[in-house]
């Protein structure tokens, strides 16, 4: 081929890769004498190079690079051998708080090896699906961790599964069905919760056998629950979204509710409870405001708000409600919130807030 | 819309509709504006725009006679759901006329009719894939709500129209339509039919009732209930 001629996109060949180590020889001399290498990669108590455990890292394409060499990029089988890896000898080992911050690079750099090659096949499925597991679970049980950024698991999460459902869509096409695609798509239709331009394109593509796969049954669900009744003309604004709360939050915590599909919808507590804020708030009376004492028919204990919107204890749920400006009272009988009157403008809270996190794992972890 | 792409849409149809070089879209022969509105009807009820579905939908659907039956099944495959959300059904006439829609749609009409909710639910349960094909099943979805606001006034009439109803009585029918639920969640449904102002009223929480306004109208039709939100928004 003459590399000064113009060719057809078409007859383009794509690059394979040909390297059989985790991390490419020159990047592994490279870093050792850059100095990047991470602990987990040099010979303990040294600053050499462990050529057996170093991982290639990911590197955004910059105008300017060289195109990759088959030498730099590793073919399926070999990043399969990587992932597997990361996940038995450091997630398992280190756990995954420790790890996260390397294996969430690492795993960045399978995905783009894979894009590099131009693999979208059974074994980009098979690569991609683990990935996509271990941001949904980042995404939820790091999320009070100060170092990791829920959003920026989210975004991550997401990518992975819009390659998912387009590996998916294209197998489909040429008759191939891979055994967990409800799965993904299931997590895909609980990522997405409040696009609606998503969801309407993905009920009209879904088959029939993933469609009634329970997970997507329980997937829907919860979809539902959580769109429950949105005002007709409410367009796409998704923070006037109301919920079926008192049901949302039961389903989430049934044994029946696939753990990682718990963690999938935790990333829209926020949305949801503000939504249930703003519902009693508009719908609950609250007693004279002009007298101190709250009628005792008229108390909303806050004991009760935590449990129906799934808090931790009554704590958790006093930050929120003093978030959003709800004066909380101290009563012999139990703690009472004034809700029922209007507050101030809408707030959002910040994803990656403590209180949101520990109810969760408590539930869902040891049921 | 073959393409799957709605997202390109958009800058086609601003180009039609607000584009100053072309004539205004209703100069066009009948036929091309019949076509026109339906596709743009269909793009808003995408995007959940459903006030301008309606009117585009219903311009198409008077005036659509050339292809018959076939275009107006497809286009009262939208529009029915669309006036679901305002608590209106289909005369029966329009039923017999379109067996395949009232195969899609009678029992939710009748659900919404009544107010009953369990037949709203198993229909929504039986009729999940073919209504996943066209692409309205979560919309239908958002008719529940018509469908309990409805169901509570029947309550509220049998119980002889009182100013305190309580929660217990919603459960029972709730339970009835075979929602068996606790009052925290019968609050939560309650909660969101004021808040959403289909009902008229506060929850009394710690005594366990509804105040109804006292004026004898405390429910409000869902038309109005859409027309005022679209005001509002």
């Amino acid at each position: 081929m003459d590399p000064a001629k113009k060719y057809d996109l078409k007859d383009a060949v794509d690059i394979v890769g040909d390297c059989e180590d985790m991390c490419p020889e020159y990047e592994r001399h490279e870093r050792e004498y850059q100095n990047t290498l991470l602990t987990l990669e040099k010979i303990p108590g040294t600053e050499f190079v462990d050529h057996a455990r170093a991982v290639k890292r990911y590197k955004r394409s910059a105008a300017g690079d060289e195109k990759p060499l088959p030498c730099d990029l590793r073919p399926p089988r070999v990043l399969q051998k990587t992932m597997d890896y990361l996940i038995h000898e450091i997630i398992a080992v280190h756990g995954v708080e420790d790890s996260h911050s390397f294996v969430r690079d690492r795993f960045r750099s399978i995905r783009n090896d894979l894009t590099l090659q131009n693999i979208r096949g059974e074994e980009a499925v098979k690569l991609h699906e683990p990935i996509a597991r271990y941001h949904i679970l980042c995404a939820h049980h790091l999320c009070d961790v100060s170092t990791v950024n829920a959003a920026q698991e989210v975004e991550q999460l997401r990518k992975t599964l819009l390659s998912l459902m387009e590996f998916y869509d294209e197998l489909n096409a040429a008759n191939i069905f891979m055994p967990n695609e409800a799965e993904f798509r299931a997590y895909h239709v609980l990522a997405h919760a409040y696009a609606h331009a998503v969801q309407i394109k993905f009920e009209k593509s879904l088959s029939p056998a993933v469609l009634h796969h329970p997970y997507m049954q329980i997937a829907l669900q919860l979809r539902n629950y959580l769109y429950h009744g949105r005002r007709p003309d409410e367009g796409l604004r998704a923070d006037g979204a109301r919920s079926l709360h008192g049901r949302l939050f039961r389903l989430i915590a049934a044994p029946t509710t696939p753990y990682l599909l718990a963690c999938c919808i935790h990333t829209h507590f926020v949305k949801i409870r503000e939504a249930a804020f703003e519902a009693i708030n508009a719908s609950y009376c609250c007693g004279n405001q002009e007298k101190d004492e709250v009628h005792i028919g008229y108390r909303v204990y806050v004991r009760d708000l935590a449990e129906m919107l799934g808090f931790n204890d009554e704590d958790d749920c006093i930050i929120d409600l003093q978030y959003y400006g709800v004066e909380v009272r101290e009563l012999p009988e139990g703690r009472i919130a004034k809700i029922g009157t209007r507050v101030g403008g809408k707030k959002t809270f910040p994803l990656e807030s403590e209180y949101l996190h520990s109810w969760f794992v408590r539930r869902i972890a040891n049921p | 819309m073959p393409l799957g792409s709605k997202n390109m849409c958009n800058s086609t149809r601003h180009a039609i509709t607000k584009g100053t070089e072309l004539p205004s879209i209703d100069l066009f022969p009948i036929a091309d504006q019949v076509t026109f509105k339906y596709y743009t009807g269909v793009l808003a009820f995408f995007e959940e725009n459903y006030a301008v579905a309606e009117s585009e939908l219903s311009f198409a659907f008077d005036r659509c006679m050339v292809g018959g039956a076939d275009a107006e099944r497809l286009i009262l495959s939208y529009l029915i759901p669309i006036r679901f959300l305002k608590g209106c059904y289909p005369h029966q006439d329009l039923f017999t006329k379109y067996p395949a829609m009232e195969h899609l749609y009678g029992d939710f009409a009748l659900a919404i009719r009544r107010g009953d909710l369990g037949l709203f639910d198993r229909a929504f349960d039986r009729l999940q894939r073919p209504l996943c094909r066209r692409g309205t099943w979560f919309t239908v979805e958002k008719a529940r709500e018509v469908v309990i606001a409805t169901m509570m006034k029947k309550v509220w009439m049998l119980e002889n129209s009182p100013t305190r109803l309580p929660l217990t009585k919603v459960q029972q029918a709730l339970r009835l339509s075979g929602n068996d639920s606790d009052i925290p969640e019968v609050e939560c449904v309650v909660a969101n039919l004021i808040d959403k102002g289909f009902v008229r009223g506060y929850i009394a929480h710690q005594s366990g009732m509804i105040v109804l306004a006292a004026d004898g109208r405390p429910f409000v039709a869902p038309q109005t209930v859409a027309a005022a939100s679209r005001s509002a928004s």
